[in-house]
């Protein structure tokens, strides 16, 4: 067996001490940030960035995978305690673990969480564990044609992903590529666009503009928001365990989200938010205890949480073995993997087994650790939902300050963070998505690389792209995806979720 | 025309004004290659056209809509962070990263409401003492605590 060989490579390489610590500071620092309604994983996984790039390739990559799926594990808990999700996909958690709480039932709905979370990311792993090489085999006989236009069709995905409609979302994805235009051409040498200023010829730093956008933009939008939380119900050992008949209503419900989760997360753009409210609108379909929905029912937190932890972790299986990253933490984790030096595609998992198979094993290993994080510790997450902000934007400002200016001790980098998070701000007000900009940032220097390639490969026949099958196949489905995202999918999902 | 519908379409009217910057910047510094052997202004000719296009289908779309209300920004917020990374900018290069990190810290409290100036001062020093024990101490960054450079 080829896969338990590999498994067993995985699990030498993530079980040495100071992976396991990376894990573990992962995902604790991960439900940390899940947990406080304040910074999303995108901005903790970007905070992370300049400190991942002090660690090797494998631990880094697992630090930050860490973070955002234990992110996934936090971001049910304000949601259940205060109705404030703490991650956009537990917004769904919210709708009938808000009505448990009410009824005194947050502990056993907490716990429920916990362990449907469990389920729904060794589901996913399994899923990635098993599709990824598959998936990576089939796509090594592109050509650069071939990546091209899997590239087209991750941007187009991530135009999807905005929602705010695709001229919009695409214009966004235009002034990505652009901006990763800035710099030295690899190609030519030329410099392009720095307007003489020496600090841009190495290009504009992904730290610098993830921390900008997602960072700054996040804390000038919300450091006046509800200043303190309340949480009133104290939570103990006995109001925390589920009876015989909640443990009855979780297997059935925590597979299913989990299989809704594992589909929509290979899926570029649909996301973990996506798979909870379809997950969640499938099961409130096929459930025989429909009428108890929206107040408190238990396969209500039980599905959407299985279902963004699948998707959280299938999500890895496009970003590893084709280099698209189907979200912008994804991009980011696309981003930290170029810089140190390993490119992302379908060569990833025979190049760098141990870094492929020792992140798979550290899923299942940092589910573990987060099963065991959470349950005995709910009533300390829930504590921590009342730090006040007064205190934790100023310290998330030095920590982007500090991050940003350690990577290369250039304090033009720490202005131009501030010049990107001026230009997120107004990008909020005028109803232009961060994240299309973002991934099209990442991916600009490689589409463009392929892009050059291939033309010269046909001579400057720019027909090269429609006529080699695989090409042409990759780049209508991004049309046809286009055409769907003109047809307003969140409405048709929204209507599938309203109807009873 | 009123006023929201004119404040709405700045955003697309910026959108094209970057394309058309891009382009035109590719056309008149760049060298465009031929078809076969592309140069590098010939991505940024293409994608700064296609940005302006879509800006301008954006503004077309924003005037054909109803208009959608700009919200108003938060002056007060955005001129504290604003402040406070200038602050950690100019510090650190004047004064060293211990200051500029109590400077920060302080202007991010003044849009905070509510917080006495003592809870202030002692928040910006343990944050400052905290910087100084991670990262200077603990992670070794080759950073001046204090003076300038």
């Amino acid at each position: 067996m080829e896969l338990l060989g590999n498994l067993a490579l995985g699990f030498a390489a993530a079980t040495t001490l100071e992976m396991l610590t990376v894990c573990f500071v992962g995902v604790l620092l991960g439900t940390f940030v899940g947990v406080l309604p304040g910074i999303g994983p995108l901005a903790a996984v970007a905070m992370l960035l300049p400190v991942s790039f002090h660690l090797p390739a494998e631990a880094a990559l697992i630090l930050l995978a860490g973070v955002y799926y234990g992110a996934e594990y936090g971001g049910s808990t304000a949601s259940i305690l205060l109705n404030i999700p703490g991650t956009p996909s537990a917004s769904v958690t919210a709708l009938d673990g808000f009505p448990m709480a009410q009824k005194g039932r947050a502990g056993v709905a907490l716990v429920l969480t916990a362990i449907a979370s469990f389920v729904g990311g060794i589901v996913g792993v399994i899923v990635m564990a098993l599709l990824s090489p598959a998936l990576a085999g089939f796509a090594l006989q592109f050509g650069p044609a071939e990546y091209f236009a899997v590239m087209v069709l991750g941007l187009v995905a991530a135009t999807v992903v905005g929602g705010r409609g695709i001229v919009r979302g695409l214009a966004m994805v235009c002034l990505g590529l652009l901006l990763g235009t800035i710099g030295v051409d690899v190609n030519s040498g030329a410099t392009r666009f720095t307007g003489g200023i020496p600090d841009l010829r190495d290009g504009i730093g992904l730290v610098v503009v993830a921390m900008g956008l997602f960072g700054v933009s996040e804390v000038i939008a919300s450091i006046r928001g509800n200043t303190r939380h309340k949480v009133s119900q104290p939570l103990n050992w006995r109001s925390l365990m589920p009876n015989r008949e909640d443990w009855m209503r979780v297997p059935g419900p925590a597979l299913r989200g989990s299989a809704v989760g594992s589909f929509f997360g290979t899926l570029p753009g649909a996301g973990q938010t996506v798979a909870s409210f379809v997950g969640y609108a499938v099961e409130k379909r096929i459930s025989r205890n429909k009428d108890q929905f929206g107040h408190g029912a238990v396969e209500g937190v039980v599905v959407p949480e299985s279902a963004n932890n699948a998707a959280a972790q299938t999500a890895f299986i496009p970003t590893l073995t084709l280099g698209i990253p189907g979200s912008t933490t994804m991009a980011l984790m696309l981003g930290a993997l170029m810089i140190h030096g390993i490119t992302p595609g379908p060569r990833l998992i025979t190049d760098h087994p141990s870094l492929f198979w020792g992140l798979v094993a550290s899923f299942v290993i940092g589910n573990l650790m987060l099963l065991v994080l959470n349950i005995p510790l709910v009533g300390l997450w829930a504590r921590i939902l009342r730090v006040p902000n007064a205190m934790l934007y100023p310290i998330v400002a030095v920590l982007i300050c500090l991050g940003v200016y350690s990577l290369r001790l250039n304090l033009f980098d720490v202005w131009l963070t501030l010049g990107f998070g001026l230009l997120g701000y107004a990008m909020r007000l005028w109803r232009f998505e961060p994240a299309p900009l973002l991934i099209g940032f990442v991916l600009g220097p490689m589409i463009e690389e392929y892009f050059r390639r291939a033309m010269l490969l046909s001579r400057g026949d720019p027909m090269v792209f429609f006529e080699r099958s695989g090409s042409a196949t990759l780049l209508g489905i991004a049309v046809a995806l286009l055409i769907v995202a003109g047809l307003q999918p969140r409405k048709l999902i929204q209507r599938v979720f309203r109807s009873p | 025309m009123d006023k929201a519908r004119l404040t709405d379409a700045l955003g697309p009217l910026a959108l094209i004004a970057i394309g058309i910057a891009f382009a035109a910047g590719a056309w008149l510094n760049l060298d465009l290659g031929t078809l076969r052997r592309l140069g590098p202004g010939a991505l940024p000719l293409g994608l700064g056209l296609i940005l302006a296009t879509l800006g301008a289908i954006a503004l077309v779309q924003g005037l054909l809509q109803h208009a959608e209300q700009v919200p108003r920004p938060d002056l007060h917020a955005l001129a504290a962070v604003g402040v406070a990374i200038a602050t950690f900018a100019v510090l650190t290069e004047r004064l060293g990263l211990l200051p500029a990190v109590f400077g920060t810290v302080l202007a991010m409290t003044t849009v905070i409401g509510d917080v006495p100036w003592l809870g202030r001062l002692t928040l910006a020093l343990g944050v400052a003492i905290s910087v100084w024990a991670v990262f200077l101490l603990g992670l070794r960054l080759p950073i001046r605590a204090f003076g300038a450079g």
